[in-house]
């Protein structure tokens, strides 16, 4: 950024000039534009005799050519964990433009055979059905937008300095034989064309040099306007074990035996220790006719049941089977914690689902 | 009267014979530099023609000016504007004999680096490279008939 005064009256004077200078070299952020001509005129004075002589120029141009440079990346290189079954996985790449003009880019994508991705790396050995893809409809620093099934295929006119998103989906739909570790892996590719035009512009190639046209100069990886990255998935089916335990919580003799009188604690355990998390998981425990069900229990602040998912507590009320928390008391005494009609519990990869109840034994 | 006539007469075909006789020829050059890697592994630096320019790109300009004329040059001063897009890399500019001097105010006024100053935000600062908007070198002595010199300078390309 020049600054074509030094005297703050001059300033004042060429304040248009200035302003117009700034706005013009903020525009310029990403590099001078190509195809901008930079002239540079020498002028030489001087005199013979003690008598000046006219001036003399010469002036000498070239052309700012076109810096092609951009990166593709993943945007999580950790391996997305799959469950035989799902349907529209997804994972995200972005294409990063630092060249100074805006671009198109043409993108491909294709089912890897064999090599590997992710971190830590794993090897492809499966394909996934139907892959597609999609491109945000906003570029990052145009607020960015997670891309959209049915979404455009090509990214169009990407500015300098400003990068997008672009979505792969699959399904494993077809992998319900398969076990813990497949994965399955694609290929996105980009390459660089000429943006200004309707649609894909036209590839872009390497021309001749001259000093006055624009040539493409690839400045990206093998510099040849194309780079492709992987990136995919692998199966970790959700991994549960269920323990139930019981302990004495209370009784009228301290004995800590379970006798009539006593208040007895039971507890489910169900963990699920693979990163997949397991949908829909709910407790059917038939509580014995001989004992009741303690209700409205201070301890778990006032519910029925204590379910406690990870982090979370969650609202337990088995009197009434219609309140939408999940939690029922059933004919039978069938205590029903996770009802998928009212309220789905969904255990996270590698957290715990704990639900404790207490009953009484009563007193003959 | 008619003798003061004949001086001035004089004095005018002095004039117009000392501009005939002491035309310097003036010609520039832009090139950028090359890197290779040579066969021994060594790295090798030249300067080519400036056929492909990307921003980021340093590029060298080189003004060469001869005396063509048979009488001696005097007060020679070559002044090159730096165009917007291009900002000066300090120390760059080079010419035997002269006395390089900056612009920072599109060429009204020049100075040496240390003594240039521009008022940012109404506060006054030392000028830096990107301030630059002219070089100008300064023949120390006259140039000679037949003598050529040559000034040089670098810039990136924003």
């Amino acid at each position: 950024m020049k600054h074509v005064s030094k005297k703050l009256g001059l300033m004042v004077r060429l304040g248009a000039t200035a302003v117009a200078l700034l706005l013009g070299q903020q525009a310029m952020a990403a590099g001078t534009d190509p195809g901008t001509q930079i002239d540079n005129t020498a002028t030489v004075s001087y005199s013979v005799g003690s008598v000046e002589q006219t001036a003399l120029t010469d002036t000498v141009s070239f052309v700012v050519d076109r810096r092609v440079d951009f990166t593709l990346t993943v945007v999580d290189d950790t391996v997305e964990a799959i469950a035989p079954g799902q349907q529209d996985v997804w994972v995200d790449f972005l294409v990063a433009h630092t060249g100074n003009s805006d671009l198109d880019f043409d993108v491909d994508v294709v089912q890897m055979i064999g090599g590997t991705f992710g971190n830590p790396v794993v090897t492809d050995n499966v394909d996934l059905n139907n892959l597609e893809w999609a491109v945000s409809t906003q570029s990052v620093l145009g607020g960015d937008a997670d891309p959209a099934q049915g979404g455009p295929q090509f990214i169009d006119e990407l500015p300098e300095d400003d990068s997008i998103r672009i979505r792969v989906w699959g399904d494993a739909d077809f992998l319900l034989n398969l076990v813990n570790g497949d994965a399955a892996g694609v290929a996105l590719t980009v390459t660089a064309h000429e943006a200004g035009a309707a649609g894909l512009g036209a590839l872009l190639t390497a021309g001749a040099d001259t000093a006055l046209g624009v040539e493409n100069v690839f400045n990206d990886t093998d510099n040849d306007g194309t780079e492709t990255a992987n990136d995919g998935w692998q199966v970790t089916a959700p991994d549960l074990a269920v323990t139930k335990d019981y302990a004495v919580f209370s009784d009228p003799l301290n004995s800590g035996y379970p006798i009539p009188g006593a208040v007895i604690e039971y507890t489910v355990t169900i963990v699920n220790s693979n990163a997949t998390q397991a949908d829909d998981v709910y407790l059917s425990d038939i509580i014995d006719s001989d004992v009741v069900l303690n209700l409205n229990v201070g301890d778990y602040g006032g519910n029925d049941v204590n379910v406690v998912n990870g982090a979370a507590t969650l609202a337990c009320n088995v009197e009434d089977n219609g309140d939408g928390d999940g939690c029922d008391l059933n004919p039978g005494n069938e205590l029903l914690i996770g009802d998928v009609t009212e309220n789905a519990i969904d255990v996270a990869g590698n957290t715990t689902l704990t639900i404790q109840y207490r009953v009484t034994i009563p007193t003959p | 009267m008619k003798t003061m006539k004949s001086v001035l007469l004089l004095m005018i075909s002095f004039s117009v014979a000392a501009m005939a006789e002491g035309t310097v020829d003036v010609r520039t050059v832009v090139q950028k530099e090359e890197v290779t890697v040579n066969e021994d592994g060594e790295t090798v630096r030249k300067l080519v023609d400036a056929d492909v320019v990307v921003p980021g790109e340093t590029v060298f300009y080189t003004i060469t000016f001869r005396n063509v004329g048979t009488e001696p040059a005097d007060n020679v001063v070559i002044t090159n504007p730096i165009a917007d897009s291009l900002v000066y890399i300090d120390g760059s500019a080079f010419g035997p004999g002269t006395d390089i001097q900056f612009s920072v105010d599109g060429g009204r006024t020049f100075g040496r680096v240390d003594a240039l100053t521009v008022v940012e935000d109404g506060v006054e600062r030392k000028a830096t490279t990107s301030d630059y908007t002219h070089v100008r070198w300064v023949m120390n002595n006259d140039l000679e008939a037949g003598a050529q010199a040559v000034a040089r300078f670098a810039a990136v390309l924003e």
